[in-house]
Parts: C-alpha cells; structure tokens; sequence
C-alpha cells in the first residue's frame, strides 16, 4: 500500500476523501455562485453572468444610502454585542470554573438555554415584553436581544477553554500578593488568549448575521442590513444583493485570516 | 483569602459600617458576583419575556385589538382542534428530524477526517467549514437560489451535459428546503463534533487497530462512544436551529413548506393576533425541548453540553 502525505490511496481514505470533498463543494458552492454573479452587468440575475463583468453593482451599494447606512448599524450593534457577550459570557465562565457551588449545574443549563431557542420566539417575546416599555427603535435592543444568542456561545467556549487552565498558577499568582483582578489580567487572561479571540468573533459574527430577531425589534433607523436585504430579497431580485453578499463574504474573509495570524485557525472552536 | 475573610467576620466587624460588613459577606461568594450579569440577562430578557409570551397566548383574541386581557385556553383548543394546525407542526418536526439526520450523515464522517488531518489540510478543511459559518444566511439562501432556479448554474451543467432535455425549476419545494437548511445546521454541527474529537486521544484508535479492529470496529466501539455527548450537543443545536427554521423556507420553498415559525409571524405581525401568535411560539418550543430531552436520552448524555 503506497501512501503520500495527502492522501492514502486505498479503498477506505479514497470514498472517505471523496465524500469529503463532495461535502465540502457543498458548503462553499453557494458563496462561489454568489461572489460570480455579483460581477454581472445585466439587470437580472442569471447563471453565466452577462458579459462584459462590472463593478456597477457595488457601486450602487456603496452610492446607496439605505445600504450603506444598515451596513454601518449591523458593524455598530455587531461591535456592541460582542463588547457585552464577551464581558458577560467571561465573567460567566470564571465564576462558573472558579469552584464547584450548589447549582452548578443548574445555571449552566440555564445560561444556555437561550442559544437554543428560535430567533422567532426571543424577537416575539422581546417584543411583546419591550414594546409596551417603548423601547424599539433603540439599538440597545437589538445588541441584548443579540446578547441572548452570543453570550451563551462565549459562556461555552470559555468553560470549555478555562478547564485547559491550571488552576495552580492563578492560586500562585495569588499566594505571591497580586490581587484577583491581577492574577486574571496577568495570568488567566493570556493563557486563554486564543479562546477569548475566536469567542469575540463568533459574538460580532452572529450579531452581524442575525435577522429575525432584527427584523422584530428594529426601527427604520436602526435596520442592519441582513433585514434590509431580507425585505429587499422578498420584492426584487437584484444583483445588488449578490455584490453587498460579496462585501460581506469579504469582511468576514478577512476577519479570518487576521484572527488565524493571531492565533491560528484550527484554534476556532465550538463548546 | 475565603479563610481571613470568615475570620473578620466572625470576629469584631472589621469596618464597623453595615456597608463594609456587607461587602466582607458578599466578597464569600465570588462565584455568584461573576455569575450575576448572564444570570440578569438570562432571567429578565430571557425567562421573563418568555413568561410574558406564555401569559399572552392565554389571552383573548379580538379583531380590534392585538389581544383582551381575559384568561381563557382559546388559541390552544384552536390549535389543537384544527388539523391544518397539528399537520403544520408534524411538518416542521419532520423537517427537522430529516435535517439533522442528514447533518449527521454528512457530518461526522467530515468532523472525523479533520479530526484526522493535521498541518495545511486541516487549516483548509477548517477554513472551508468555517467560511460558510461567517457567511450571511440570507446570502446562502441566495446562492442556493440562484443554483437550483431555472437559469441556474445546476441547469446550466445538466443540460449541458445532455441529462437534461431542458431547464427544470428545482426551486421552491420540500427539497431545495432541506438542501438549504442543512446548509445552515452542517458548520455548526461539524465545528462542534470537531472541538468534541479533540478531546478524544488519536493513539486510542491506533491502540484499537493494532489490537486487531477493523475499521468499523474501531470507529463504532472507539470514537462513537468517546464522542456522544458531543454528538448529542451538536445533534441537539442541529434540531434546535433547523425546528426553528424562518427564512429558508419562505426562500426556498413554496407556501407548503413553512414552518411554525412563519405561521407565528404571520399571526402576529399581519394578523395582529398575539394570542395565537404566541400560543403558536410556546407550543413549537415545548415540542422543541421535549424532542431535544429524547435526542440527550438516545445519546446516553453524561449530565452536560462539551
């Protein structure tokens, strides 16, 4: 059996790199389409794009101020989330690793919960709830409302981070005078650097993605733009849509690659 | 320092103040202190207006108004005594079931290769999973759009190739739903599975083989195992995520694919029925959190999430 450093090339690793490679054409398929019919210089969308390709369409995004203007609101309510899921997901997950207490358990679940429920039922109870205080139209909505999906998530990655931590060099630190709060920016903090990073990311790229829950609780002057395209899509089909998905795709790109520079990028994880 | 703390404080109180006293107190249960933010906004963004939902859908529908306070089971009985309703909810849990089923088949054989790969290929793999993650979903939805219309890329192939005699709409029906959703359930799941497998010692699988496993064997009495509750906690975001389903399929299929979530909408913000809306929300989350207890069951769960 000959083997190369990329694949082995018997029966077993050939159906499962196969399949693999199926899966993966799968996953990225979509964005390859949309990144290619942005370009278009027809009206309408349609596979092979009409030729000649253009930047027409972004021009209209970035000329556009109803776009543009959403697309500043989801950066400013992404920036805002992911400032408050981390502070709250954080000090979360240390007071939940920092000993065993009664109900441990109990406020795990209960701090998780709503990361499984439906963007439908947290926009519609937050609604019902917030909207006889006259709260909508406030971008502080939109970022707890955001804040019951992202918090959670860094509350799970940082549980699962802070148990990779000796919890000696923290106690050391402590026994050698510096107080709590120094011991977690001089010990803790840099040793779960990598955690707090991609946690961070997942927070801003959830809120910056988020739509039903947007679509419930925003004003017309706190729009982000998935609700915007989402209204858009459901009236007119435009490639301006498809280039404003590339600019997305780009962003979110780009974020990656910056965060696989600081800490590498099999370091992302889930739970 | 808990020891000198309970010392000062059951000895003279150290400050005098009723202030100070109270902050030696607190100061016992740094735990609880850092807790506290999630736990506010657990309970009052959360489990309140959940309740206030709850509350709501007991209410009385009226045509004039969103809801009359008088407590009564109305929307419920309407739910339960209309069958277009209950097939409703049958569809979206069916829907679910088949989305995750397939986001099982299709991802833990990949969570397993990356989980086998090292170096460049598995930066590429994570990449490719991750990609999808960081991309919009209403940008997904629109590329599957795009793929499965009548002037589409997957036409453009097949006819191409002969296969097909002319452009067939693939759009707008059960199946470019489920093509879409698991689309959206499948990085989550697989990054999930992935971080779960990490855990897992590589030699083990290699202590199995040489012992004299097959490959199967080795998979099935090795790593299934080691892997469940991992497999539980991503088969149950699966569920969760794709029960909820909203946007996909009102993109991708016809009125004959929407989900509960849809009809909530719809009643609530067209409508102006809150009662039904919201009775409508509380019973898909009740199916939603009994169904997701079963999938922790069937895992054989060890008391908590990876």
């Amino acid at each position: 059996m000959k083997t190369s450093r990329w694949f082995n090339f018997d029966g077993y690793h050939l159906a499962l790199g196969v399949f693999c490679g199926v899966a993966l054409l799968y996953l990225l398929l979509p964005i390859l389409i949309v990144i290619i019919t942005s370009f278009t210089s027809g009206n309408y969308i349609s596979f092979p794009p009409k030729l000649p390709l253009t930047w027409k369409w972004y021009e209209a995004f970035f000329g556009s101020d109803r776009y543009f203007s959403a697309f500043l609101n989801s950066l400013l309510v992404g920036g805002l989330t992911m400032m408050l899921a981390l502070v709250v997901g954080l000090m979360a997950a240390l007071g939940y690793s920092h000993r065993r207490f009664r109900g441990r358990t109990f406020v795990y679940y209960l701090i998780l919960t709503p990361f499984l429920m439906p963007g439908i039922i947290l926009g519609i109870s937050l609604l019902m709830s917030l909207g006889s205080l006259g709260a909508q139209g406030s971008y502080w909505v939109l970022v707890v409302a955001h804040c019951l999906w992202a918090a959670p998530l860094v509350f799970l990655i940082m549980v699962a981070v802070l148990e990779g931590v000796d919890p000696a060099l923290k106690d050391t630190a402590m026994n050698l005078g510096a107080g709590p709060l120094r011991a977690f920016f001089e010990i803790t903090l840099p040793l779960t650097k990598a955690g707090v990073i991609s946690s961070a990311l997942l927070a801003f790229v959830i809120s910056f993605h988020e739509f039903v829950m947007a679509l419930f609780l925003s004003a017309p002057s706190t729009k982000t733009l998935p609700v915007v395209i989402w209204t858009s899509l459901r009236f007119e089909v435009r490639p301006v849509i498809a280039a404003i998905d590339t600019i997305m795709v780009l962003t979110v790109v780009l974020t990656l690659l910056i965060v696989s520079k600081l800490i590498g990028i099999e370091k992302i994880r889930i739970g | 320092m808990t020891k000198s703390v309970s010392h000062i404080h059951r000895g003279k109180p150290a400050g005098g103040t009723i202030f100070s006293q109270w902050l030696l107190r607190a100061g016992k249960y740094p735990h609880w202190w850092l807790l506290l933010p999630a736990l506010t906004l657990t309970l009052g963004f959360f489990l309140l207006p959940v309740l206030g939902l709850v509350n709501i859908s007991f209410y009385e529908s009226t045509p004039e108004r969103v809801y009359l306070p008088n407590w009564t089971g109305d929307s419920y009985l309407r739910f339960l005594g209309d069958l277009w309703y209950l097939g409703l909810l049958w569809h979206t849990i069916q829907l679910a079931l088949v989305v995750t089923v397939l986001s099982i088949i299709v991802g833990y054989p990949l969570s397993y290769w990356i989980w086998r790969s090292s170096g460049v290929r598995k930066a590429l793999l994570m990449s490719a999973v991750l990609i999808p993650l960081f991309t919009n979903l209403i940008a997904r939805l629109y590329g599957w759009q795009i793929i499965l219309s009548k002037g589409g890329p997957l036409n453009f192939v097949l006819v191409g190739f002969g296969l097909l005699e002319r452009p067939v709409l693939f759009n707008y029906n059960l199946g470019a739903v489920i093509v879409g959703l698991t689309h959206i359930t499948l990085p989550y799941f697989v990054l999930i599975l992935v971080s779960v497998l990490e855990g897992i010692d590589r030699s083990l699988v290699d202590v199995a083989r040489n012992l004299g496993a097959g490959r199967l064997r080795s998979l099935s009495q090795v790593v299934l195992p080691l892997s469940a509750p991992g497999l539980a906690t991503a088969t149950a975001i699966a569920f969760a995520w794709s029960m909820g389903s909203y946007a996909t399929p009102q993109i991708l299929g016809s009125p004959k694919q929407w989900t509960m979530s849809v009809e909530a909408e719809r009643q609530i913000l067209s409508g102006f029925d809150w009662p039904f809306g919201a009775a409508i929300s509380f019973i898909l989350v009740a199916a939603m959190l009994v169904l997701i207890f079963l999938i922790f069951k069937v895992f054989g769960h060890r008391g908590r999430m990876q």
